[in-house]
């Protein structure tokens, strides 16, 4: 079934975006002198439990960061800027860790300057965060939200006419990327939930969220969701979101590791395809250096799990997807995560007067439609070049056009299908790895069109492979 | 809070991955080769080619043709450092097939050496443009790695060659001395190597030419003629002109200086090992015309995708070529096999040698050159000595070299 298309039979009294609560906050009470000393050790008064600090298990969660770290120098994995950041959180978590909760957001958000810093340089990081800082003043500021919204856009366009060198700007070239990679998606999901929040945002969150860490050494970054952000702030006991964000990053280092296997010794180049066989590893092995993309989310995102953000997974087996719709549920997830809030369920909830699969239809295609442009904006911002070609149109259009099917399928499947396919009955395993051969096989094909420079070299490829 | 303490799947996958990290990753072997690779952190080969990249590699590690500035940065650049192109070292020739060439007298720091060039204008130690008596003198051509990009003046192999040449010659009681001419230039392509030959050559009076050759010498010469095309440049070379011409590419007609650089590129891509074969034939025909030994040298970068699997059809093609063309072939690219690249590299950015890759070059060469009776007589005009009484010599020797002298092999069969 597509993310949140099953309609709801009872409508919630609130908007999707508005049903996220303040879980910890709920925990916190007010400082009074008055009041008697927290009833545990490893609490400061008035923090959550879940915030309660254990040295042995720390040292422990350190002791394993500090591998990671020495995998990280060891295979010399994405270069000085992710070791400097490692040494950095070598520092950084333990300081974090053992801060008071109303200092720790805040303390992210200087560790995020820091890492900056590291590998950007003092002056371009003063550049960029002073930009940041002005965006997010303008975000905040006491104005109507269209007021806010349009400066916004003023300012991103004007920049964006600078970045591509139309006007002259004294900017240094380094900083547009740089700058992008902090706002480009973060500041429309701020905007977004500024929009319909009820009260003011905590400026501490606001400024955790915008200066990320991680985000210092991997530019094209995942799409992490504000609220998902602020909700997953210490929602369960620190020490088990760290082991899981340790989990993560090592999985990271995996695919990463895996991706280097397959970028030097088992990729192709296309021009070395002449037969089926030859097409069938450069078709696969040009698919996974998405690798790459995944093992780098997957490290970001474990590394704020060490601040004690619990964030969900980025990528779930996509390499398994048995459809269309399972396949965008898996790759990427943060980027469906975004469409789906930021344009499909406003789609849907407008056309709610539409025939249902009509409105499904329609949100899928707007949301394919507009994925297709935010990759080119993303391209645009972080490598000065728009990027759209042919086979990248091509691409959207066929995947969009694949999901939709599939959505309708799912929409008309009954519960009782749906239940036999997931069955461990032998009959339903073999339908199951048709599926998934069939979906990956699909997949591969539409990626190498993706990756291929026009649509007459990819006909070429297939020429070349079975002439 | 027990159950916390205890090792997870990820710990203990993460204790499995420190042990194959800590795996010794030189020598030869695929096992060695795939070890070496999970801790590369260059582009592949096939990464010149826009097909491999596709949009998120494009996003990430920038344009396919090489990485950018941002990249760079990423991986470890500082700010200091700087490109060839940046320091302010060559000059541009207009209407010249030539293109471009080195300022003489320049100091330039880049990152932690000094780039400098001699009042001829060579990467090299000072010279007297005439040629002082008793002295065999050798040009050097060649591009980035034989110029010396990223070691100091010192460092080439060219100049440890040239000491280990006078310093063995002394030895034998020689009266014999070398100069190395070094007319390497970054980005000189094979053409541009032939008329830095003809341009500069017969005034230097030279005895022997070596040329470097390397793996990227195709895409220097696509590069080179690109640019000619589009200039309306005629690349002044007959064989060069006339299989161009052959092709459709006229540098004096208006529509060939009208295409667009990728037409041009395409049309060019299948021309390439001919066009090669060409300007190296007709180098070796001035050079016989001259009555000047050519020697071809292939030269290694300090790159994984300069492994013995990579380059083993390159290899055969110089070498075939070579042959047809009777050039003794000098191939330097088992040089730095056993070392790490990141040991030999002047940075995880840049897969030139560093100055320990220079002199595991040199080592190398020297090597052949001992063991090579043919290319000694050349040097030294003279046999090759019984290399055991040479060592009991040389540690008699009361000259102190700076230069770490070359493992001298077993004496060549005789």
């Amino acid at each position: 079934m597509f993310p949140l298309l099953t309609p709801r039979t009872t409508p919630s009294p609130r908007a999707p975006h508005q049903r996220f609560t303040e879980l910890v906050r709920a925990h916190i009470t007010p400082r009074s002198p008055a009041q008697p000393p927290p009833p545990h050790h490893g609490l400061y008064h008035g923090e959550p439990p879940t915030c309660q600090r254990h040295l042995p298990t720390f040292l422990v969660i350190f002791a394993h960061l500090a591998l990671l770290i020495a995998l990280i120098r060891i295979y010399r994995i994405e270069g000085r800027a992710l070791f400097n950041l490692g040494n950095l959180l070598l520092i950084a978590v333990p300081i974090h860790y053992l801060l008071p909760y109303h200092w720790k957001r805040p303390a992210l958000a200087a560790f995020g300057l820091l890492a900056l810093s590291g590998v950007f340089g003092p002056i371009l990081t003063a550049l960029v965060a002073t930009a940041a800082l002005t965006l997010l003043a303008i975000a905040r500021a006491n104005w109507p939200w269209s007021l806010r919204a349009l400066t916004l856009i003023a300012i991103a366009s004007t920049a964006a006419l600078a970045r591509a060198g139309l006007i002259p700007s004294p900017v240094p070239d380094l900083v547009w990327p740089v700058l992008a990679s902090l706002v480009m998606f973060r500041l429309i999901i701020y905007m977004y939930e500024l929009k319909h929040a009820r009260h003011p945002e905590p400026l501490s969150d606001s400024l955790a969220y915008l200066f990320l860490p991680p985000n210092a050494c991997f530019l094209h970054f995942p799409v992490v969701d504000y609220r998902t952000f602020c909700r997953g702030f210490l929602a369960r006991d620190i020490h088990s979101i760290q082991r899981a964000g340790l989990a993560m990053m090592t999985r990271g280092i995996l695919h990463l590791l895996l991706y280097r296997l397959v970028y030097h010794r088992l990729l192709i180049a296309p021009t070395d395809v002449h037969s089926p066989a030859t097409l069938a590893i450069y078709l696969f092995t040009n698919y996974l250096l998405y690798l790459r993309v995944s093992g780098q989310f997957h490290l970001a995102c474990g590394i704020l799990h060490l601040f004690g953000y619990q964030l969900p997974e980025t990528h779930h087996h996509y390499l398994l997807a048995t459809g269309f719709t399972d396949y965008w549920r898996r790759i990427n997830i943060y980027w469906k995560d975004f469409m789906v809030r930021v344009v499909f369920n406003p789609v849907v909830f407008r056309l709610k007067r539409w025939p249902r699969q009509a409105a499904l239809l329609t949100a899928t295609a707007i949301v394919f439609l507009t994925t297709w442009a935010l990759h080119g904006y993303q391209a645009f911002w972080l490598r000065g070049s728009w990027g759209f070609s042919l086979p990248d149109a091509l691409f959207w259009a066929i995947l969009g056009s694949l999901v939709m099917v599939n959505v309708l399928h799912d929409a008309r499947r009954k519960p009782a299908a749906r239940a036999a396919l997931l069955a461990r009955t032998p009959k339903a395993l073999a339908l199951r790895s048709l599926k998934i051969a069939g979906t990956l096989t699909t997949i591969c094909l539409l990626w190498s069109l993706w990756s291929s420079p026009s649509l007459a070299e990819w006909l070429a490829l297939f020429q070349r492979a079975f002439a | 809070m027990n159950h916390l303490t205890q090792p997870t799947p990820a710990f203990l996958l993460g204790l499995a991955l420190l042990l194959l990290g800590l795996l010794p990753t030189t020598g030869p072997g695929y096992l060695r080769a795939t070890l070496r690779s999970l801790h590369s952190l260059e582009a592949n080969r096939s990464d010149s080619d826009r097909h491999a990249t596709g949009y998120y590699v494009g996003l990430i590690d920038g344009d396919p043709a090489g990485r950018d500035e941002l990249t760079r940065h990423l991986i470890g650049k500082p700010s200091t450092f700087s490109n060839f192109a940046h320091i302010g070292a060559s000059r541009f020739l207009p209407n010249d097939p030539l293109q471009f060439e080195l300022i003489p007298n320049i100091h330039r720091p880049v990152a932690s050496t000094l780039f400098t060039t001699n009042s001829l204008g060579q990467r090299d130690r000072p010279y007297h443009p005439a040629k002082p008596p008793n002295t065999l003198r050798i040009l050097l051509l060649g591009a980035s790695i034989d110029m010396g990009w990223g070691v100091d003046t010192e460092d080439t192999y060219e100049n440890m060659l040239e000491d280990w040449l006078n310093h063995h010659a002394q030895l034998r009681r020689l009266h014999r001395r070398f100069e190395i001419h070094n007319l390497a230039m970054a980005a000189y392509s094979p053409l541009h190597r032939l008329h830095s030959f003809l341009r500069k050559g017969p005034s230097l009076q030279p005895d022997l030419v070596l040329i470097a050759l390397n793996r990227l010498d195709l895409r220097l010469l696509q590069i080179h003629l690109v640019s000619l095309l589009q200039q309306g440049i005629d690349p002044g070379s007959p064989a060069v002109h006339s299989i161009l011409a052959h092709a459709g590419l006229d540098p004096a007609n208006p529509n060939t200086q009208q295409l667009d650089k990728e037409s041009i590129k395409a049309q060019l891509q299948p021309l390439l090992p001919q066009l090669h074969d060409a300007i190296l034939s007709e180098l070796a025909d001035h050079c016989r015309a001259a009555g000047l030994p050519l020697i071809a040298l292939a030269i290694p970068r300090a790159s994984e995708n300069d492994s013995p699997d990579s380059r083993l059809p390159d290899l055969q093609r110089l070498a075939s070529l070579t042959h047809r063309l009777h050039i003794p072939f000098v191939d330097l690219m088992p040089a730095l096999d056993d070392e790490d690249p990141a040991d030999v590299e002047i940075a995880p950015w840049d897969d030139h040698p560093n100055t320990h890759g220079h002199k595991l070059i040199f080592r190398l060469l020297a090597q052949q050159i001992v063991q090579s009776p043919h290319l000694y007589r050349l040097l030294f005009a003279t046999d090759p000595i019984d290399l055991n009484a040479l060592r009991t010599a040389a540690t008699t020797s009361p000259q102190d070299h700076h230069h770490d002298q070359p493992q001298l092999p077993a004496p060549p069969p005789r």
